[in-house]
Parts: C-alpha cells; structure tokens; sequence
C-alpha cells in the first residue's frame, strides 16, 4: 500500500496505490490525520491506482467528508476504480461523496 | 241473489251509498203509505156512512112526507064521513071522489063498512073512487068476488083499532102497479069500529126515491115488514120474493144476516160480498112508521176509486222521488268523492316509484282535509325513508366491497407461491388457509433468513373482521421482530408484550413460532398455546410442545425455549384447530384420529395438504364451515451435493492476520477460477467477517484463535468462520440506512452490511461454545 500527500496553497493531493485493507487503513488514517482533522482544507482523493478498500477504509473517507462539511471544505474522490466504485454504490457512499 | 249481494253490486261508493238511503227512503215511504192508506179508508168509509145516512134520511122524509099528505087527506075528510053517513050513496061516494081528485098521490079511496051496516045495503057496502088516469070513476068495491072483510087492510087497522098501512101489493086492476093502502078505522061511540076508510097510494115513486147517481154501480132497495122487496132494481122480485128467498136463490149469503138486522130495525152498514157484484158495502136503515127498511148497496172500489187514483199517483211521485234521489246522491257522492279519484291517481304515482305525484287541492275542511294532509305525510316520510334506505344500502354495498378488499389484503398476506422456494434442495413448503368467513383470524407465515425458516401458524380468537386485523397485526409484529431476532421465545415475548399493550378488546392468539436451521437440521421452536406440530418420518410422532400460555394474555409471561433436531427427509404438519374441530352436519369433529389415519398416507409437502383437504370436504359434506382451516407442511430434506474441495486458514486474532487472509481468499478463487471482481467481493466479505471477529470475540489483549474453512459443492463457495469467543451473533445487527446524509451516517456498522450485501447468505451458529458463520457466493461459472 502506498500513500503519497501532495500539499498545495489550498488543497491536499492524497493518491492511495494498492490495497486499502483493515491492516493498512490504520497507517493511511495516521498519515492523512493531520490534514483533515482540522477540515481546513479542500482535499482530493486520488483512487486511480487503489484496488481494493475495506470497510475500514471507507470510514476513513466518511471521517474526512464529515470534517471538510464542517467546514465548508471539498472532498473530492478522483477517478475510482470499477471495484472501488462498486463499494460505494453497495454502501450508498456514492450519493455522499463528490467524485471525479 | 242474496240482498247483501245487490248491496255489493255497485263498485262505486256513490251506488252504494244511493242504494242504501234510496231503500231506507223507500221503506219509510211503504209505511207512511200503508199508514195513510187505513186512515184514509176508514176516513172514505166514515165519509160514506154519513152520505149513506144523509141519503137514507132524505128518502125516509119524503116517504114520511108522502105518508103523511096521505093520512092528513084521508083524516081530513073524517068529519064528513061522520056527518053524512046517513046519506051513504049521495055523500059518502062524493067524499071518496074528493079524497082522490084533492089528492094526485092517491089513486084510489073506500069507505069500507061492516057487514049490514046499512041493513039495506046488504054485506059490503063499500063506496070507492078511483083515479083512471083522466078522470075518477066510483064503483061499490065489495063482492061476493072481493069480500074485504078479512083483507089485511081492513083486518089490521079493526083489530088494532088504530091507522095501518098495509104491506105493498100487486094491484092487477088497474095495471101492474105496487100499491100500498091507508086504513082508518071509524069508531062507534062504544069503541066499535064500524068502517074503515082507506086510501091507495102508488108505490112506483119509490123506485126513484133515493138518488144514488153519484155511484155508478150502486142500487137501493127496500123492504117490507115481511122481507119482502117493495123496490129493487130487478123488477121481478119486487113484492114476490123476500130478501131471504132471493139471496139463497143467488147464493148471496151475505145478505141474509143483512136481512135479519134490516127487520129488526137495526141501523148499520155491512162489508158483504156479492156473487155478482163483488165486494161491496150496504147501509142500510128503517122507517119506522111503515115497519119498512132501506138499503144503499154500492161497490166498495167505488168507493175508493179516488182515493186509489190518488194512491197510483202518490206511488208514481214516490219512485219518480226516489229516482231523483239516487241521481242526487250519486252527483253528491261524486261531487263530494272527486278529490278521492286524483288522490287514487296519486298512490298510483306513488306506487310506480314517483313520491312527488301531485295532490289534489282541497278547500273543504272535512275528512278529505285530513286525508290530504296524512297523504302528504306519508309521501315526505316515503321519501325521508327511501333516502336512508338507498343510504343504508350503499354503505351496506360499501361495508361488503371493504370485507373484500379486507379479505384480498388477508389473503395477500399469506405466503402464496408454492413452491416458495424452487432452487433450494433442502426445503419443500406447502401452506393454506381456508377462512370460515370472508376474513378469518388464522394465520401462518414463513421466510428463510441466514439460513434459517422461520415459521409460524396461529388462531386468532373469534373470526371476522375483528380477529383478521389483530392476525394483521400478529404477522406484522412476527416479520418484524424475526428479522433481526433469531430466538422463537425472544421473537413469541416480543410479540406478546406488543399484543398486551393496549389489548382492551382481550383476544389472544395462540401462536407456534420456529426457527429451522436448515445447514444443521436444528430446530428452535416456542409454543404459545398452539396445538403440537407432528412430524412425519418414519412413523408419526408430535413434536414435544407442552403449549405455554397464548399470547395476549398476560404480558411478561414465561415462554420454554425448545430445541430439536429434525432428521432429513421429515415432514413437519403444523395446523390449527379448524382441522381437528371441522363439524359435519351430525355436529361430529373430524377428530385427531382421522386426521393421524390420513397422515398415514404420507406424500410430499403439497399432497399431504390437499389430501387432508379432500378429506375434510368429504366429512363435512353439506354443513357450513365454522372455523378458518389451516394447515401447514415443512418437508426438510438432506443436502447430498459433494464437496468438490475444502481447505483451512487458521489465523490470530489480530489485524496483521488480514493479509493472510488475503491471500487465502485469492488462492481458493483460483482454485475455482472466479473473476476478479467477484473475488474482490468475495475476500472483502470474508475479510469484514473476520475483522468482526478480531476486533469483538475475544477481550482486549487476549489472544484467540480464528478458524477460516473454504469449501465449494461447485455450485456455492462457502466459507465458515469459527471462533471460540463470546457469544456474537452478527447476523441479528441492525441494518444500516443507506440513504442517510454525510452528516447523519454513522461512522462504523459498515462490516457486516457489506457481508451481507456482497453475499448470497449468511448462517451463525453458536455450537460446542463456538461462533460458526457461514457465508456463501454463489459461483457464476462461465
């Protein structure tokens, strides 16, 4: 699983690569932390190249939503895979999130 | 034609009504006229007594005048008699001429003497003068022909020294003449009557004497002292028969009584009847100073000739009026009755359905009045009532449509395509309900979650609407609370308690709740109240069930928790007790017996139903069904598909473990060559699953074992995790609410949904004191 941050003047670039499983979730929540906790900014999500996420990784997205809300912010989930996709319809994530 | 029938005869209240007045009229007129009738005869006849009496009087005058002119003539010449009888033949045969010329009534006069009166003049010396019509001849009267001396006329008066008038006789002398004769007697000094001086009178005056012309029929006679007629109008009789020879003659025997009064010298009138003459009256009266006797004789319809003229008139004027008055009563009644003919028009109206039919107008203030006014209360009341009536019938037609549409939801209720579940090879289901009314109160529902049938069958006390909603109710609260609750004592409280709330109305349901699990054949089951389900294998045997209270009754009552285990290849009948309790027309149950003799057929899960059907229909026969006939067959059968591989992952329970887990999935995906998603799906699943187990079976900080077993009959992949945890059933989580806002979602409770979602099922177990889930996929193979 890799994670890369990429920290503009307003925005947050996150692009996850791999799999987003119950194992990994806890080091990708520890990592993104810091940039959402305080909903200050806009983030995007990069999913291209993320295959898989467990539910522990769609609570991650759901915590990150919550706080830009809060805060007036945007979250934006850019370019999903199928599967990943597939997960958010099962789940109704699909209507929550703005995706790309 | 009895008198009742004619009073009938006219259809109209105007003839009858006229009949009968017009007879009352005409009976009263009878008897005024019969009335007026006697006093009107006695009144005729009283009238003619008098005009007989006035007739008889005045011809008793004239006679006595006439007889009087006679014997005045006669005594008048008496002192010349005495003068000059010693000059016999110069005076006393001037005297006799001058008796008859001074008087025209007598035609002849004598002076008769005793024999040798005048020695020379021999034995009857008798100067007599007669009248011959012109002039008055004189002859010596007695002979030795007509020897005088013991004549009546000279006999009688020498007898009885006193005047005489003979009885009336024929004189042959002078022509057929009735003659009568005046006889003084001439008394010597020493009393000795020694002549008689007479004179004849012509009685033919007589014949005239009483005018009777103002009857045409009438007739007088009168009689002699002998009874002989002096006058009748037939003249033969007169002076040669008596009253009485001649009534025997002619058979009139009437009139010898008559006779015997008139010589008595009585006065009186006589109705007699008369051979030839008919009925008639005669008055008849005396004269005393001849010792005769009158008689008027006249025909009694003479009499009342008038009075029946005016009787016929009378009578014509009595039907001319009774004719008018039934023409008067009928132009009345009808007159009075014409509202009556539009009121008749009205009912008509009414009757052919028009309730407004107009009303005659009625100014009168009688019984019309009052039958218009009670005819236009019963139209407003007509259509008053006509309106509910429609009103009550269409809420009649509106509460059977809504008893349909009640019964179409019941029904809709039930579980109703059969087979229920066709691609499982572990379960055969047949269900039916046969309601006693349009609703009915039994129910039986069952659905299969995780792996489990959950089923019941219940009778809702009484029938009908009411036991149909609490039903309703009954299955609403059983889907419900089974959903997420897997124990039948749980979901029979939860049920129960949600029944006492509120039960003012006190049914109660007896209810049987299972829960099959159909991997293990084990059976959990609660009985509240319900007959004992049988289970057919072998041989029949019930299902140990000791019914607990029905639910409804008490809240928080006990329930037993049951538990067996059902052999594959057993039938399960469950059935309420409109099957044992069905009453034939004798009032006789089918019974428990018939009903175990036709289980002893067996069959599959349908025909066991529809036989048992055909065997109550057939008991039954003609009499109504009284009770909701339901029944309930679960055929549990073996699963006898192979597996085609089963391997084992035996993982910590730790988050690290997850990439083994990984792993495993995808190697038993290529054992199968499942595609990539859904080997996605499939390891997403199992992973949840598992992380479900590490993060809640075993306390913080202790370590557990997870068993992960994979296995595939080639149509599923299953796989089963084990742990030896607390007691966790995942499956009775709460669903998550996917349509929820980003703000509203809560952030965890994702896990298990996706299990679910992502799987075809999910089955937990708690066995041996471990948690068993078992999810499974079906396998698409392309």
């Amino acid at each position: 699983m890799k994670t890369k941050i990429e920290e503009l003047e307003n925005e947050v670039i996150v692009t996850l690569e791999g799999e987003l499983d119950s194992d990994a979730s806890k080091e990708v929540d520890d990592m993104l932390k810091p940039y959402y906790i305080n909903g200050d900014k806009n983030i995007t999500v990069d999913c291209e190249k993320l295959v898989y996420i467990a539910s522990s990784g769609l609570r991650i997205m759901l915590t990150i939503l919550k706080k830009t809300k809060a805060t007036g912010k945007k979250m934006v989930l850019r370019h999903p895979s199928e599967n990943v996709k597939n997960i958010f319809k099962v789940t109704g994530f699909i209507n929550l999130f703005n995706i790309e | 034609m009895s008198i009742r029938k004619i009073f009938q005869l006219g259809d109209s209240l105007s003839v009858r009504l006229s009949l009968w007045v017009t007879s009352a009229v005409a009976v009263i007129l009878l008897i005024s006229v019969a009335a007026t009738n006697y006093f009107v005869t006695e009144s005729i006849l009283s009238e003619e007594r008098l005009k007989a009496n006035g007739t008889l009087s005045a011809a008793e005058q004239r006679i006595n005048a006439m007889l009087s002119n006679v014997e005045t003539a006669v005594q008048n010449h008496l002192d010349q008699i005495m003068e000059n009888l010693d000059q016999p033949h110069e005076k006393l045969y001037d005297i006799t001429r001058r008796i008859v010329r001074n008087n025209p009534s007598i035609v002849g006069s004598a002076i008769a003497f005793e024999p040798n009166y005048y020695p020379d003049q021999g034995l009857w010396f008798s100067p007599y003068s007669y009248s011959d019509g012109d002039s008055i001849l004189s002859k010596q009267l007695g002979t030795p022909e007509y020897e005088y001396h013991d004549m009546e006329w000279y006999a009688k008066p020498k007898e009885l020294k006193h005047d005489y008038w003979s009885d009336p006789y024929h004189d042959t002398g002078g022509g057929e003449k009735t003659m009568t004769t005046y006889s003084y007697p001439l008394q010597d000094e020493a009393g000795n009557v020694f002549a008689v001086v007479t004179a004849d009178v012509s009685l033919d005056w007589l014949g005239n004497l009483m005018d009777v012309r103002y009857y045409q029929n009438a007739y007088s006679f009168i009689l002699g002292r002998s009874g002989t007629f002096i006058t009748h109008p037939v003249p033969s009789v007169i002076l040669n028969k008596t009253i009485f020879s001649y009534a025997e003659e002619v058979g009139y025997d009437d009139m010898i009584a008559v006779g015997h009064e008139m010589l008595g010298g009585q006065r009186n009138m006589k109705s007699v009847t008369s051979p030839t003459y008919g009925k008639s009256f005669i008055f008849y009266g005396p004269f005393p100073h001849t010792g005769w006797s009158m008689a008027l004789v006249c025909q009694s319809n003479e009499f009342f000739k008038e009075a029946h003229r005016t009787g016929l008139i009378v009578a014509a004027l009595i039907i001319l009026m009774l004719v008018l008055l039934i023409v008067i009563i009928q132009q009345a009644v009808h007159r009075l009755t014409r509202p009556l003919a539009t009121f008749t028009k009205a009912v008509d109206e009414v009757a052919q359905g028009n309730l407004q039919a107009p009303l005659p107008d009625i100014h009168t203030k009688d019984e019309m009045q009052r039958l218009h006014h009670s005819f236009s209360i019963m139209q407003e009341s007509l259509a008053l009532q006509m309106e509910e009536l429609k009103q009550a019938n269409e809420s009649k037609g509106r509460i059977e449509g809504e008893l349909k549409v009640a019964r179409d939801i019941q029904m809709s209720m039930l579980p109703k395509v059969y087979p229920p579940y066709p691609e499982r090879k572990d379960i055969e289901i047949y269900g039916q309900l046969v309601p006693a009314k349009a609703v009915g109160g039994d129910l039986y529902d069952f659905f299969i979650r995780d792996e489990k049938l959950f089923f019941c069958i219940g009778d809702v006390s009484g029938k009908g609407v009411p036991a149909a909603l609490v039903m309703a109710m009954v299955r609403s609260l059983f889907r419900t609370v089974a959903r997420h609750e897997s124990n039948p004592v749980k979901i029979i409280k939860s049920i129960n308690n949600s029944m006492c709330e509120g039960n003012e109305s006190n049914m109660f349901v007896t209810l049987f709740i299972g829960a099959l699990d159909l991997p293990t054949g084990k059976l959990r089951y609660c009985n509240a109240g319900h007959d004992k389900p049988l289970l057919l294998g072998s041989d029949i045997t019930e299902l140990p069930a000791d019914p607990d209270l029905p639910i409804g009754v008490f809240a928080e009552s006990d329930y037993v928790a049951r538990e067996s285990s059902i052999q594959a290849g057993t039938l399960m009948f469950l059935y309420t007790d409109g099957l044992t309790e069905a009453k034939n027309s004798k009032r006789e149950q089918f019974g428990e017996q018939r009903m175990w003799s036709e289980l002893q057929k067996g069959g599959e899960s349908k025909f066991v139903i529809e036989n048992m059907t055909e065997a109550v229909r057939q008991f039954v026969g003609e009499a109504p069904q009284s009770d909701d006939l339901t029944m309930l067959t679960i055929h549990y059968l073996s699963d006898t598909t192979d597996d085609v591989f089963d391997i084992h992952l035996s993982i910590k329970n730790n988050t690290h473990e997850i990439n083994r887990l990984g792993d495993f999935v995808k190697e038993v995906s290529n054992k199968i060559n499942l595609d990539p998603d859904t080997t996605m799906n499939v390891r997403l699943a199992v992973e949840e699953a598992v992380v479900n187990v590490i993060n809640y079976a075993y306390p913080p900080g202790e370590e557990g074992e997870i068993s992960v077993e994979a296995k595939s009959d080639g149509q599923y992949l299953s796989f089963t995790i084990i742990d030896a945890g607390f007691p966790f059933d995942p499956t009775a989580s709460a669903d998550v609410d996917t349509t929820l806002s980003a703000e509203d979602r809560p952030i965890g409770g994702l896990g298990i949904f996706l299990v679910r979602e992502l799987m075809d099922t999910i089955h937990y177990e708690r066995t041996d004191g471990k948690n068993v889930l078992t999810i499974k996929k079906k396998i698409d193979k392309k």
